[in-house]
């Protein structure tokens, strides 16, 4: 903290020139110090959010969206498809003050929301592979539930990870593991990417060849803790999945030949140690054939619990960026599986603070993604003509000053760089005093175990000679006594006898003499096993004292190492802010300066036409003042001189020549207007098309700073659902359902609310079959990342020809088409289609288009509504979230 | 005269900046102002000098010792004699009679030694040029050419499959350069799905609200633009262009003599339709031909096959050089391994990755050039071992492809070939 707090005023004695012209909110004094906001865990996190814009981006009263806007982004965000027609209208009537608030939670707590989430999830952590162990929907209503509960993302992630698809737990779980076939290469790039955000598939054959973060032993971490673990099909073919609780790796870099024993650690390079255990303890369920084994400690459970316990937060960094991009449209860090120190976050105080609600609220998705949808950053306008009015803040920051923040960085990226190796170094050392550490106890462990084993073997055996000894003194006597009856009595068989029982005697002497060596060398065990235990857990003890030291130098270098890699990012954001706000501000001015241009050449045009309406010697000398330099002026010069020459010289001599002159003089004029309008015309749209361009610069470079709303392409089911909405294939489903369950006998809802709340989603249910279509052609292949938004021609066909869209728009009931066909008046009617497919009124010039259309002659309304809501739904403007 | 400030209006749409990238679709065809659709010809193509390929797949894996590297007299040879070709010195299984006559445009590879006897591995190795890993997935040969080679002007789609059945559909073999250069499968040769528009909706319709919409876009882009929108708004412009040349893909307008020529078969219409795909410019054609798997019976089979194969192949080629178009044109004939040189019980040969043969030709390509060797029995690679590896960059560059450089993918460097291989040099002209 104390190096930041330094940073922050050697930075200040560099010098800030910040010249607010329009000064609003922020108080000179806090640029270039800490962001106070991200740093105050207490505070709500919308809070958090705009202070961190307002710090870094400066002004926060930047214009938010207007109803229509911001109904439609938070529909599509939290439900999944735009609004309905009454809900927009409903929403915008509605005066009450809090009004935004109230419909966040109320969407919030809708059941189609935690529908919602369960395809988001599916989508992230499926990326649309095929269910092939797993149905579909009995995965979709686990994650459903999950949500509906507010499960957190971490019990959730830990449930998927150590599932193992078995009868006793919720087979839907296993899903992420059974349709990787539990293939630990497979599943170790996916839990890296999807789990942790980080891509370390290129560090499967040797280190990142361009991340420098990434290493080989990062990806052989996570592949130790998952190679143990492997496909099983009990007697019925189903896919279990097995752990063995021994295995270790070596891996070989491809590059450099250095080889590595794999240890369990989490991709962020987090150690995870194993616990000692005797190695007859290893299993719950031992390994045999046709028996799926059960580890006692499984290496799988022990990533599952510790997700939210690594320092460096990767878990809850990753999944606070996926939360992000949900309602932002892209990631703080992107892309979203790429988190390393390269490619840091935009706003790395904003993921630090959402990782730690992340784990103060124990993941309470539905808190988080209520405080984002709240926070004024989220509700930014798309309207880059509003934003860009209030864009008035001017700075400058001399060449030298940021060549000095260039070099302060350049030093911190160097510090932290030995303060990493460092880190590595104390790492390897503390790993490895574990590794003796939990050897030592291992053994310990085992020695115990031998000395009671032994115990009781002696004790066995003791009692055994015991016997021994006693049924031999019983056979002795018994052999004496036969002996003298013999004598006595002279019985023919007592030789026999006899004999018998010698030979029992004999065969009990070897008994008694076996039992008493292996007594020997049970006694001679345990006393082995005594004197060895005492060096034994000296030695354990010994180690566990190195490995507690390891263990702190370890991270004392680590927190070194943090403290260094914190200066580092705040200095970079330094560098990267001055360098956004002065890109923005040169943006800004290249558009007023383009407008300034093309509004002094449309005076100019305006000017020309003027003179080109008055006397033709005016013009020319416009002309000659304004546009002498033309090539198309020298001829109209020319013919002029000629001209007046011709008309002084032959006065009325020669009418005829002077009036082909005057002719020629004429038409030279006209084609230099025309050429001279044409240079205008030219730079015009010039200066327009760069007015254009820095607009969009801006908005591009706006975005990023949080200042005005991006677009996000739909996914293929918000793009379905939407659809489906908008043309009112939903409502009718819903109308139907509604009365079908009134209808039936045994109604189990009799409330209205609760029965139709169960309509919408069976209509749902209903529906979902097709959205398929959608997923085929909108979505990317199976196994791929799904973020990127892409257009092809296939989809443009199928939305015109496929009929699919046709069907819909046709639909009969309350649908738009029928309420089009319906309005009492044409402004009603384009009223009705821009308030259905774009949550806002018409503009004047749809408006004008629509009523020109529907007034020509000859006009079938019924296509021409067909025709107008197919162009709305395959707009831009619809295929976007804004 | 005067104007709006900022019109954006269709003349700005072409001439702009265009947004490459990992977008779907690159140049804003902005509005209807298609200018450049107006002449699509071949000549203009030609002008351009875009490198095309063409690959047939003869799927199940084509025995070397029938086609490429007979062995005549060998006990593993089998019943076939070996023919001279166009080229003095290369001789090839008799089954190839015509295509022997085109071996001046051709070049053979006799030692591929992939060592990958399943189908389905041996294939991700020749189509990727890399080994099958889990958790990777590489973008197929035709993803990759599509990428590099198809201009973002197109309207036609980069990366067309040919397949006797199924299809119609995009396809996912494009891995991680997104669904822009996955193939579109033309099942049986039949066009793309949804190219015509339905009964119900009129000319004038269509026309009407296809003019609203870029109307409507046309607004929009007044108030935000951006790369997205741009490639969305193309993808119509794309899909209204392959409607309006929906004929390229009907094999039926070609010459009733051409039809004649390639063979009224499935695979002789195939061929002829690559030649009309190639010829409107369309980057990577796949051809498949099925099926070799010849575990028994291989000699009649490959007399079956083959025959059906040797006579539009060899009309393929020798139409393209008389075109002009091998200067341009790759053409890659391959399968997923070869067949053993031992003959099983059943007359048949099975799965044989260890030595075989692929045949290649056209540009880039020294024509007439004979890679590598087996032994008498053909059993093993005895000269100049190559695997699919060194076979994938040898393509790339071939039509010009830095096979050592990388695509970007969203900031991540991904290299085009396997960087521990190579080009085979000695066979690139």
């Amino acid at each position: 903290m104390s190096a930041i707090v330094a940073r922050a005023d050697s930075i200040r004695s560099v010098g800030w020139r910040i010249a607010f012209l329009c000064l609003a909110c922020q108080p000179l004094a806090t640029w270039g110090a800490e962001n106070p906001a991200a740093t105050e865990a207490s505070r709500p996190l919308r809070e958090i959010v705009d202070a961190t814009f307002a710090h870094r981006w400066g002004n926060q009263h930047w214009p938010l969206a207007d109803d229509g806007e911001f109904v439609r982004r938070i529909h599509l965000d939290l439900l999944g498809r735009i609004p309905s027609i009454a809900e927009t209208r409903a929403f915008i009537l509605d005066t009450s003050p809090d009004k935004r608030e109230a419909l966040v939670d109320r969407l919030l707590s809708d059941p189609l929301h935690a529908r919602r989430m369960a395809i988001w999830f599916d989508v992230t952590a499926m990326e649309r592979r095929a269910a092939t162990h797993v149905p579909q929907d009995e995965w979709l209503r686990f994650l459903t539930d999950s949500f509906a509960a507010d499960k957190s993302l971490e019990q959730l992630l830990r449930e998927m990870l150590v599932a193992d698809g078995s009868p006793e737990q919720n087979r839907a779980a296993a899903k992420f593991l059974l349709e990787r076939e539990v293939d630990p290469h497979l599943l170790t790039r996916d839990v890296g990417r999807i789990v942790f955000g980080m891509d370390l598939q290129c560090a499967q054959c040797h280190d990142h060849p361009n991340v420098e973060s990434y290493h080989q032993a990062d990806y052989y971490g996570l592949f130790a803790a998952l190679q143990r673990s492997a496909p099983f099909k009990d007697a019925e073919g189903k896919l279990l999945v097995a752990e063995k609780a021994e295995g270790e790796f070596e891996f070989v870099s491809v590059f450099t030949g250095d080889k590595g024993q794999a240890r369990v650690r989490l991709p962020d390079g987090w150690p995870l140690l194993e616990p000692a255990m005797a190695p007859d303890d290893r299993y719950v369920v031992a390994p045999a054939d046709g028996i799926r084994p059960v580890p006692r400690a499984s290496r799988r459970s022990m990533i599952a619990s510790s997700l939210l316990t690594t320092p460096d937060r990767s878990f809850a960094r990753n999944w606070g960026n996926r939360l992000w991009a949900l309602l932002f449209g892209r990631g703080l860090v992107h892309p979203l599986d790429f988190h390393h120190d390269d490619n840091p976050a935009s706003h790395p105080e904003l993921l630090d603070a959402l990782a730690e609600v992340l784990l103060r609220e124990r993941g309470s998705t539905r808190a988080i993604l209520r405080e984002l949808a709240c926070s004024r950053a989220y509700q930014r306008t798309f309207d880059v003509e509003r934003a860009m009015a209030a864009d008035t803040m001017e700075w400058s920051i001399t060449q030298e000053e940021l060549e000095q923040l260039r070099r302060d960085f350049e030093t911190a990226a160097d510090t932290e760089l030995r303060a990493r190796s460092a880190r590595d170094t104390a790492r390897r050392d503390w790993v490895t005093a574990a590794d003796s550490r939990r050897d030592a106890i291992s053994a310990r462990l085992a020695l115990e175990r031998t000395l009671a084993s032994t115990s009781s073997a002696i004790q066995g055996s003791e009692s055994q000679i015991q016997q021994l000894s006693s049924r031999m003194t019983h056979l002795q006597t018994a052999i004496e006594e036969l002996q003298k009856a013999f004598e006595r009595l002279e019985w023919p068989d007592a030789p026999v006898s006899i004999g018998l029982l010698r030979e029992r005697l004999v065969s009990s002497q070897t008994e008694l003499e076996q039992t008493a060596s292996q007594l020997q060398l049970q006694r001679e065990t345990r006393l082995k096993a005594e004197s060895d235990l005492q060096p034994a857990s000296i030695a354990a003890m010994d180690l566990e004292s190195k490995c507690a030291i390891a263990e702190q130098q370890w991270q004392a270098a680590w927190d070194h190492w943090r403290n260094a890699r914190r200066d580092r990012i705040a200095r970079e954001d330094q560098l990267y802010r001055w360098e956004g706000l002065i890109e923005r501000q040169r943006a800004r001015k290249a558009f007023l300066e383009a407008n300034l241009m093309a509004t002094t050449l449309v005076d100019r045009l305006k000017a020309l036409e003027a003179v080109e309406a008055g006397s033709s010697t005016d013009g020319l000398e416009y002309l000659r003042r304004n546009h002498g330099q033309l090539p198309e002026f020298t001829p109209a010069a020319r013919w002029h001189e000629a001209w007046m020459a011709v008309s002084q010289a032959a006065a009325e001599s020669d009418q005829e020549l002077a009036a082909e002159v005057r002719n020629r003089y004429q038409q030279a004029l006209i084609s230099a207007m025309t050429a001279a309008k044409a240079s205008l015309n030219d730079e015009l749209d010039l200066w327009q098309q760069r007015s254009q361009e820095a607009r969009e610069q801006w908005a591009s470079i706006a975005e990023r700073q949080g200042l005005v709303a991006g677009l996000t392409g739909l996914t293929p089911e918000q793009l379905a659902w939407s659809l489906m909405q908008a043309t009112g294939v939903l409502d009718g489903q819903i109308a139907a359902c509604e009365t079908e369950l009134a209808a039936s006998p045994d109604a189990t809802t009799p409330d209205p609310t609760a029965r139709r709340v169960a309509a919408k989603l069976l209509a749902v249910d209903r529906l979902s079959s097709s959205v398929t279509t959608f997923v085929s052609l909108f979505g990317h292949g199976a196994g791929q990342s799904q973020d990127a938004f892409f257009a092809t021609a296939d989809q443009s066909l199928f939305l015109g020809n496929a009929g699919v869209l046709q069907s819909w728009i046709g639909t009969g009931g309350d649908s738009l088409r029928q309420r089009v066909l319906a309005a009492p008046s044409p402004e009603l009617a384009i009223e009705e289609i821009s308030l259905t497919l774009f949550s806002r009124p018409a503009t004047p010039e749809e408006r004008l288009l629509w009523i020109e259309a529907i007034s020509g002659e000859q006009v079938d309304r019924q296509s021409l509504v067909n025709e107008w809501i197919w162009a709305g739904l395959t707009s831009i403007e619809f295929r976007f979230n804004r | 005269m005067p104007r709006r400030l900022v019109c954006g209006s269709p003349e700005h749409g072409i001439a702009r900046r265009r947004f490459l990238g990992g977008l779907g679709i690159g140049a804003g065809a902005f509005a209807g102002g298609l200018n450049w659709l107006a002449h699509p010809s071949a000549a203009h193509l030609l002008e351009q000098r875009r490198r095309q390929v063409v690959v047939f797949n003869l799927a199940g894996g084509l025995s070397q010792l029938e086609s490429w590297d007979p062995k005549p007299g060998a006990a593993t040879g089998g019943p076939f004699r070996a023919i001279s070709t166009s080229v003095p010195g290369i001789y090839i299984s008799e089954l190839l009679p015509k295509t022997a006559l085109q071996m001046h445009h051709l070049a053979l590879v006799r030692s591929i030694n992939t060592n990958e006897n399943d189908h389905g591995k041996g294939a991700f190795m020749m189509m990727t040029g890399r080994a099958q890993v889990p958790g990777v997935d590489y973008p197929q040969l035709g993803a990759v050419a599509a990428k590099a080679l198809a201009s973002p002007e197109d309207t036609l789609p980069g990366h067309v499959q040919i397949t006797p059945g199924g299809g119609g559909q995009r396809s996912s073999d494009s891995a991680y350069l997104g669904p822009r250069y996955a193939s579109i499968v033309l099942g049986g040769g039949s066009p793309p799905q949804h190219t015509t528009r339905p009964d119900s909706i009129s000319d004038d319709s269509e026309q009407r609200r296809q003019e609203l919409r870029r109307r409507m876009n046309h607004l929009f882009a007044t108030k935000r633009r951006t790369a997205m929108t741009d490639a969305y708004v193309s993808s119509f412009e794309q899909a209204q262009e392959m409607m309006r040349r929906r004929e390229v893909f009907d094999v039926a307008l070609e010459s009733e003599a051409d039809q004649d020529r390639y063979g009224r078969h499935d695979f002789g219409r195939h061929c002829l339709l690559a030649r009309r795909l190639l010829e409107h410019g369309v980057s990577f054609v796949q051809v498949t031909h099925s099926n070799y798997d010849t575990h028994n019976e291989n000699f009649n089979f490959h007399l079956e096959q083959l025959g059906e194969f040797d006579a539009p192949f060899a009309t393929f080629v020798d139409d393209l050089a008389q075109r002009g178009m091998l200067e341009h044109t790759l053409i890659v004939v391959l399968s997923e391994f070869g067949r053993t040189p031992g003959i099983n019980h059943l007359f048949g040969r099975d799965h044989w990755g260890q030595a075989w043969s692929i045949c290649l030709g056209g540009v880039g390509i020294q024509a007439g050039a004979v890679i590598g060797a087996t032994n008498a029995e053909g059993t093993e690679v005895i000269d100049r071992q190559v695997d699919h590896g060194h076979l994938f960059h040898t393509y790339l560059q071939a039509v010009g492809i830095d096979s050592t450089g990388s695509f970007d993918i969203d900031g991540r460097p991904m290299p085009i070939a396997d960087p521990n291989s190579e080009p085979i040099q000695e066979l690139l002209s």
